[in-house]
C-alpha cells in the first residue's frame, strides 16, 4: 500500500463532472464510497497527461482525443481474467439461455446441428474452458447435444497460451478443488494444465471483432460471450463490433456482455432480455415485434 | 414460439411488486429536464427513477415493473417512439401507462405517439399541474394517496 | 471422450446464401442494398464496408432504408468516415419527421469530427428550432474544442427556450462553472419561462462552483 501522502481529493464539482461523464459514456457508476479510488486514478491520469489543472484534463477528456477516455476506463476497471469469472452468467447460460436455444431449435427443426457458442475475446482461455467445464458439469443435455465452442482473440500469443492450457494459482483461484482434480493435471510448480479432452474441444481462432471481414466466417452462433472488451474501445469501433456480433448470431441468439457493460452505450440493435441471472442481449427473430 | 416464457409473472423475482404503487421512470437525455419532471412527480408523492437514453430505459423496463413512464422523443441511441413500441412488446410493459413529452407541436407527432402506444402526449417542458394530474390519473392515484414529498425541490 | 466437438468453421469469403462476396463486381454488390430481404441488405452494407466507391450509395441509402437494423448498420459504418460527403449527405435528414432517423443521423455526425466541425456554424443559424435541438444533441457528443464556444453562443443568443435550455444543460456538463453572464442573459431573454429559470438556477447552484 502506498504510504506517501494521499493524492489531493477532487473538488466536489470536479468529481461530479467526471462521474456524470463516465456514466453517460460507459454506464459505469461510482458511489461516494469509491471516491478515494477514483481520485487517485484521476490524479494519475492527470499527471500522465501533464497537467495539475482538472479543467484542462477534463476538457481534453471530453473534447480531445478519445484515447484519453480509453486510458481512464482502463484505470477505473479491473481487467483481470481467471476461471469462472462472473460465473452467474454461466448460470444464466445453463438455466435460462440454453433452454430458450433448445426450444428455438425444436421449433425450427435444427435439432441435428451443434449448439454453437463463441467466446470473444478468449484471452488466455479461462473463459471458454470455464464454459466447457460448466456445461460438462451441469447441463443435463450435454450427453445428447453436440456443443461447439469457438474461442477468438486478436492476439496470437494469448491464443497460443490458451491452446497450451497451463494455468497458475491466480487464474485458478475460484476453481473448486473437485473440478481442479477432474479437469486439470498438475504441470509443475503450482501450475495445472487443462486435460487433453477439453483442450481439444475448444477451437481457438484468431479473430478481430472490429473487422467485418475477419468476423464474417463466424455465423449462426447461438450464444456469444463478449465480456469486458467493448468498454475499452472508442465509440465507432464499439458500434462496428456490435454489428459484427449481430451478424455472428443466428436470429434469436444471445450476447452476454460484462457485468458493468450495457448496449445502451453502444447500439440499439439487440433486444434486452431479462433472466433471473441478469440481462442478455438477443438478436431479434425475423418479424419479432420490437 | 413464445418470447414471453422467461418473463413469466408467476416466477419469483424481486421486481414484480410494482404496479400502480411502483416507481415512475423519467426518460430524457437532458439532466435538467429529468430533474424538472422528476421534482414535479416527487412532490406529488411518486418515487422517481431516471434514464438518459431510450435504450437504457428499455433495459430498466425489462427488469422492473414501473407505475408510469415519462418519455422524451429526441434521445440518443433509441428515440422515444421506438422505445414506446419496444416497451409495448414486453410483458412487463404491455400496459404500463406512458406519457410522451416532446417539443413537437404538430398533430402528426402526437398521432405517432398514440400509434406506438403512448397514453398521453404533452408538450415539453410539461406544465407542472398538467403533468402531476395526468400522472395521478394514469396511475389511479388520488390526492390523498400522495405520501410525503420526495427530496427534490419544493415546487407546488 | 468429451461430448464437446470442435466446430467446422471454414474461413471462406462471404460468398454463399448472401450472394456476391467481396470479389464480385461492384454493381452486383450494390444491387444487394435494395434487396427485398432486410437481412440480405444488412449483410450487403457490411460487405461493402471496405469499398470506397460504395460510399455515396451508402450515404444515399440512409434516408431511404425502412428497416431500423439495416439503417443502424449504415450509420455504424458511416460514423467511421470523417468525410464532408457524409456530413453534407446526411445533415438534411436532421429535419426528418422520422425521429429514429433524425437521432441516428445525429449519432453519425457526432463521430465525423472534422467534417461536422466545418458545418456547425451554419447549422446553429438554422431557422428550424427542431433542427437546432438536434444540433445540440450532436454537440453533446462531438469532440471539438469549439463546442464550448458554440454552446455558449446558443445560451446567449438562441431565440428558442428549449434550445437555450438544452445548450445550458450540455454546457453545465462540460465545464466546472458555466459563464454566469451567459446564464443571466438567457434568463433575461426568457423572463417568464419557469423552465429556463429552473435550468439556470440549477447550473448556477451546483456545489463549489467558481465565480467567473
Amino acid at each position: 500500500m502506498n504510504t506517501r501522502s494521499a493524492a489531493p481529493a477532487l473538488r466536489e464539482a470536479d468529481f461530479t463532472l467526471l462521474r456524470d461523464y463516465v456514466y453517460r459514456r460507459t454506464g459505469i457508476r461510482f458511489s461516494e464510497s469509491k471516491r478515494y479510488f477514483v481520485d487517485k486514478r484521476v490524479h494519475a491520469m492527470m499527471t500522465a497527461f501533464g497537467t495539475t489543472d482538472f479543467a484542462t484534463y477534463f476538457s481534453a477528456l471530453r473534447l480531445g482525443d478519445e484515447s484519453l477516455v480509453q486510458k481512464l476506463v482502463n484505470e477505473l476497471t479491473v481487467n483481470e481474467t481467471y476461471f469462472l469469472r462472473e460465473d452467474y452468467q454461466f448460470d444464466g447460460l445453463i438455466r435460462s439461455v440454453l433452454p430458450r436455444v433448445m426450444a428455438d431449435r425444436k421449433a425450427t427443426g435444427r435439432t441435428s446441428e451443434p449448439v454453437r457458442i463463441l467466446s470473444l475475446p478468449s484471452s488466455t482461455g479461462e473463459e471458454p474452458y470455464s464454459i466447457a467445464i460448466r456445461l460438462l458439469e451441469e447441463w443435463p443435455l450435454i450427453d445428447r447435444v453436440d456443443v461447439s465452442i469457438v474461442a477468438g482473440d486478436i492476439d496470437t500469443r494469448v491464443l497460443a497460451a490458451a491452446r497450451a492450457g497451463v494455468y497458475g494459482a491466480r487464474s485458478l483461484q475460484r476453481m473448486p478443488e473437485a473440478l481442479l482434480r477432474r479437469y486439470f493435471e498438475p504441470a509443475g510448480c503450482d501450475a495445472h494444465r487443462i486435460i487433453d479432452d477439453l483442450r481439444d474441444a475448444v477451437d481457438f481462432r484468431k479473430i478481430n471483432i472490429y473487422d467485418a471481414a475477419s468476423m464474417q466466417a463466424y455465423r449462426e452462433f447461438d450464444v456469444i460471450f463478449c465480456r469486458n472488451l467493448l468498454i475499452y474501445f472508442d465509440e465507432v469501433s464499439c458500434r462496428s463490433a456490435a454489428e459484427n456480433l449481430f451478424s455472428a448470431l443466428r436470429p434469436g441468439g444471445f450476447v452476454f456482455l460484462g457485468h458493468s457493460e450495457s448496449m445502451s452505450r453502444i447500439s440499439p440493435i439487440f433486444t434486452p432480455q431479462r433472466f433471473p441471472e441478469g440481462i442478455a442481449y438477443q438478436r431479434p427473430m425475423p418479424g419479432a415485434r420490437r | 414460439m413464445t418470447q414471453d416464457t422467461v418473463n413469466d409473472p408467476t416466477q419469483p423475482g424481486p421486481d414484480r411488486s410494482g404496479g400502480p404503487d411502483g416507481p415512475v421512470l423519467v426518460v430524457d437525455d437532458s439532466a435538467s429536464v429529468r430533474a424538472y419532471h422528476s421534482s414535479i412527480l416527487a412532490d406529488a408523492g411518486f418515487t422517481v427513477q431516471e434514464a438518459g437514453n431510450g435504450y437504457e430505459a428499455l433495459e430498466r423496463v425489462v427488469v422492473q415493473r414501473f407505475a408510469l413512464l415519462v418519455v422524451d422523443v429526441n434521445m440518443p441511441v433509441m428515440d422515444g417512439y421506438t422505445l414506446v413500441g419496444a416497451v409495448r412488446g414486453q410483458t412487463l410493459g404491455a400496459d404500463v401507462p406512458i406519457i410522451m413529452i416532446s417539443t413537437e407541436r404538430e398533430a402528426a407527432d402526437s398521432a405517432e405517439a398514440y400509434r406506438r402506444g403512448a397514453n398521453v402526449y404533452l408538450v415539453k417542458p410539461a406544465e407542472p399541474d398538467q403533468l402531476r394530474l395526468t400522472a395521478m390519473l394514469l396511475t389511479g392515484r388520488t390526492a390523498g394517496h400522495a405520501g410525503t414529498a420526495g427530496a427534490a425541490g419544493g415546487r407546488s | 471422450m468429451s461430448p464437446l466437438r470442435k466446430s467446422e468453421v471454414d474461413e471462406v469469403d462471404g460468398a454463399g446464401p448472401d450472394g456476391p462476396g467481396r470479389d464480385q463486381p461492384l454493381p452486383d454488390r450494390l444491387a444487394r442494398l435494395v434487396d427485398g430481404d432486410p437481412d440480405r441488405r444488412r449483410r450487403a452494407v457490411l460487405a461493402l464496408s471496405d469499398e470506397p466507391a460504395a460510399l455515396p450509395h451508402l450515404i444515399a441509402r440512409v434516408g431511404l432504408e425502412p428497416d431500423p437494423a439495416v439503417r443502424e448498420a449504415l450509420c455504424a459504418h458511416l460514423a467511421g468516415h470523417d468525410d464532408p460527403a457524409v456530413v453534407d449527405g446526411l445533415a438534411g435528414l436532421l429535419a426528418s419527421d422520422d425521429a429514429g432517423l433524425r437521432i441516428a443521423v445525429a449519432g453519425v455526425l457526432q463521430q465525423t469530427r472534422t467534417a461536422t466541425q466545418a458545418r456547425v456554424p451554419g447549422w446553429l443559424a438554422d431557422p428550424d428550432r427542431d433542427v437546432r435541438l438536434l444540433v445540440v444533441m450532436v454537440l453533446a457528443g462531438l469532440r471539438s474544442p469549439q463546442v464550448e464556444g458554440w454552446l455558449t453562443d446558443l445560451v446567449e443568443h438562441d431565440p428558442d427556450p428549449n434550445v437555450t435550455a438544452a445548450a445550458i444543460d450540455e454546457l453545465a456538463g462540460l465545464v466546472r462553472a458555466p459563464c454566469r453572464a451567459a446564464l443571466r442573459s438567457a434568463r433575461a431573454r426568457f423572463p417568464d419561462d419557469p423552465f429556463i429559470d429552473f435550468v439556470v438556477t440549477r447550473a448556477m447552484a451546483a456545489p463549489d462552483r467558481e465565480r467567473r
